[in-house]
């Protein structure tokens, strides 16, 4: 239970849920002890008004009759005289087992066969007043009253649970702001987060945040200066070479020149794959991509190697392209197409064929170069993967490095390669699985 | 014809200086941004080759003063840098072409000629590849040597091939460039155009690729 929102409920919820109990119950208290008094005011004066009467006139009243329902359910006050000796003389109501004339004046409580009455006896008289009241009744009434006082703070409850949570969800909003723009930061625009809006708990965290983003930013662009300038350093001697073999081309023998310019293009070939290589693994990995259309992907890949398959005689073609989308860096989709085509025309013997497809399978995508190639002896299929592993008489001087791109970039954008050699003749099929569409 | 050759790395600058004078051109050679920019006021080159990473005054900053000034020679940048932003901020700032270190040596050949016959102004019209060109001007295609007629949907095909030459166009993007939005476009109608184009121009000058659409090859690859 690590969410800030849950937690600030969890402690919110039971303090609410406990202070509205405490109310509750005073509430209940106060309306139970005013009930009670008024109506023990009406007990009184009803008693005191009957020993008036009997002051000025000593015959005992007519009573009407109450029966048991009355006393019990309605709370109706039952009156009783009694004679100086503790006799009942009269009662409006059934006589009450063990009650007899109290010998204090006021107010008692009595618990008599399980039944509880509130009982009131006059100030001395001739004869003696006393009345008398169901305390069940009572009990029953002082809880109404509480109750209906309590409904409108049991309406409030639910309510000022919601506002609460909302009250909380405001307070946290800020956080899920921050959220999105960090969501939408790479490597390429890590800018310093917001600090305006931001609750000051929260402000310490943030300028550390920028502290870090600053010094990462500071990294990137440090390895990138260093890619920058490797590839100046490395390119730099290679552009000489170029231009001496140029100057020597008139007193070399014709097989001689271009054996010293197979030798550098071979030069060339290593260190852009190298510089290729580091920018990718520099690169950091990709975060919410934009959904890519691989065969757009594919057909721009394909375009820029045609004059490879042209200067190599190799009928380079795409066979289908079926309409894809994945979610992956593009770049990466392209150094994965260009590595696997590019093999594909440097090991096919010229007058081969190299044969692209896009096809839908199991409902992901997937793309297919097949060529004509000799293929990759069994034993060597899972090591071509490794940096500058070469399959052994093949004739063909690669850089030892386009499969292990590949294989990175594959890493990067979540799929995967497989190589497997043809079963209907010589050659490889060059298969990328997306696992997802 | 004089040549100005920016270039502050020893090895290259001698090779290259003795390289294009092997290829009839006479090159000043300077090793630093201060002197570069004095000999680009100075004038007199039919072209300048611009290294971007030199000392004391970088190559872009040369290119926008040069620029600022008014001054019309062509300039020509070669770089090891191959970042995209790079390209974009040099021919931006008004470089004529950018060429990406190790080049080789005929690719630059074929730029410089290109620089230079858009300087002299006839090439103003002309776009294309090697041995074939259009004429924006007059609607005729120069091949060989010898000029060519076209109609109306053969220099429209062909405009749009050689406006990037070596990009592959797609059946598609042919057909919207050969016809208006709207009107009828018959299955075959590329097929037909660049039929009768092959015949006239030879067989190679346009190439199919499988599935993808059809190209015009680059001259130096």
């Amino acid at each position: 239970m690590n969410s800030l929102r849950t937690r600030l409920l969890l402690w919110l919820l039971p303090l609410y849920l406990l202070s509205a109990a405490v109310i509750l119950w005073a509430n209940y208290l106060h309306y139970r002890d005013s009930t009670m008094a008024f109506m023990d005011g009406q007990m009184r004066r009803l008693a005191l008004a009957y020993a008036d009467q009997l002051r000025g006139d000593p015959r005992l009243p007519t009573l009407p009759p109450l029966d048991e329902d009355h006393v019990e359910h309605d709370g109706t006050v039952a009156v009783q005289f009694w004679d100086r000796d503790g006799r009942l003389l009269l009662s409006s109501t059934w006589s009450v087992h063990g009650l007899t004339l109290q010998q204090t004046e006021g107010f008692h409580d009595l618990d008599l066969d399980g039944h509880a009455w509130r009982i009131y006896t006059a100030p001395t008289t001739v004869p003696r007043v006393q009345v008398l009241q169901s305390g069940e009744f009572r009990r029953r009434v002082a809880l109404h009253s509480a109750e209906e006082s309590a409904e409108p703070v049991a309406i409030l409850i639910p309510i000022s649970v919601l506002l609460l949570w909302l009250a909380v969800w405001l307070a946290l909003r800020p956080v899920g702001r921050l959220v999105q723009v960090i969501a939408a930061q790479d490597e390429r625009s890590l800018t310093a987060l917001p600090l305006q809006q931001v609750p000051a708990e929260l402000q310490p965290l943030i300028a550390s945040m920028n502290g870090l983003l600053a010094r990462l930013k500071e990294a990137f662009a440090a390895q990138q200066r260093f890619v920058q300038d490797a590839a100046h350093e490395l390119r730099t001697p290679l552009t000489a070479l170029k231009l001496q073999v140029e100057n020597l081309r008139p007193q070399l023998p014709e097989g001689q020149s271009a054996r010293l310019e197979s030798g550098i293009e071979r030069m060339q070939r290593l260190v852009e794959q190298l510089l290729r290589l580091a920018r990718q693994e520099a690169a950091p990995q990709p975060i919410g991509t934009e959904p890519v259309d691989v065969a757009a992907v594919l057909r721009q890949s394909i375009g820029d190697l045609v004059p490879l398959a042209e200067a190599r005689d190799i009928d380079l073609g795409l066979l289908s392209a079926e309409a894809a989308e994945v979610r992956a860096d593009a770049r990466d989709l392209r150094s994965i197409f260009d590595n696997l085509l590019e093999n594909a025309l440097r090991y096919t013997p010229a007058g081969g064929r190299v044969d692209v497809s896009l096809k839908q399978v199991d409902g992901a995508p997937q793309v297919e170069i097949l060529d004509t190639g000799p293929g990759i002896p069994p034993e060597s299929l899972e090591r071509v993967f490794d940096r500058f592993y070469r399959v052994l008489g093949t004739g063909t001087q690669g850089s030892g490095l386009g499969l292990a791109i590949a294989r990175s970039a594959a890493g990067r954008a979540g799929l995967r390669i497989e190589l497997v050699n043809r079963s209907d003749r010589n050659g490889l099929v060059a298969r990328v699985a997306f696992t997802r569409s | 014809m004089r040549i100005l050759l920016i270039e502050d790395d020893r090895m290259v600058g001698t090779d290259l200086k003795q390289a294009l004078g092997q290829a009839g051109y006479s090159v000043d050679w300077v090793e630093d941004g201060v002197a570069g920019q004095a000999a680009l006021v100075q004038g007199g080159y039919a072209a300048a080759l611009l290294d971007l990473g030199l000392p004391r005054r970088s190559g872009l900053e040369l290119l926008t003063a040069a620029r600022g000034r008014g001054d019309p020679t062509p300039i020509l940048i070669l770089t090891a840098r191959d970042g995209v932003e790079d390209r974009v901020a040099g021919l931006d700032l008004g470089a004529d072409d950018y060429l990406l270190k190790p080049f080789a040596f005929q690719e630059l050949l074929a730029r410089l000629r290109a620089v230079l016959r858009r300087r002299d102004g006839h090439a103003q019209s002309l776009i294309g590849s090697g041995e074939l060109q259009l004429d924006l001007a007059n609607r005729t295609a120069h091949y060989h040597g010898g000029q060519l007629p076209l109609s109306a949907r053969e220099f429209a095909l062909l405009h749009a091939l050689l406006e990037r030459p070596g990009a592959v166009l797609s059946r598609e993007q042919l057909e919207q460039r050969i016809y208006g939005w709207g009107e009828e476009v018959s299955s075959n109608a590329v097929e037909v155009i660049i039929h009768g184009l092959r015949k006239r121009l030879g067989a190679d000058a346009i190439r199919n690729v499988r599935g993808l659409g059809w190209h015009v090859p680059k001259e130096a690859s």
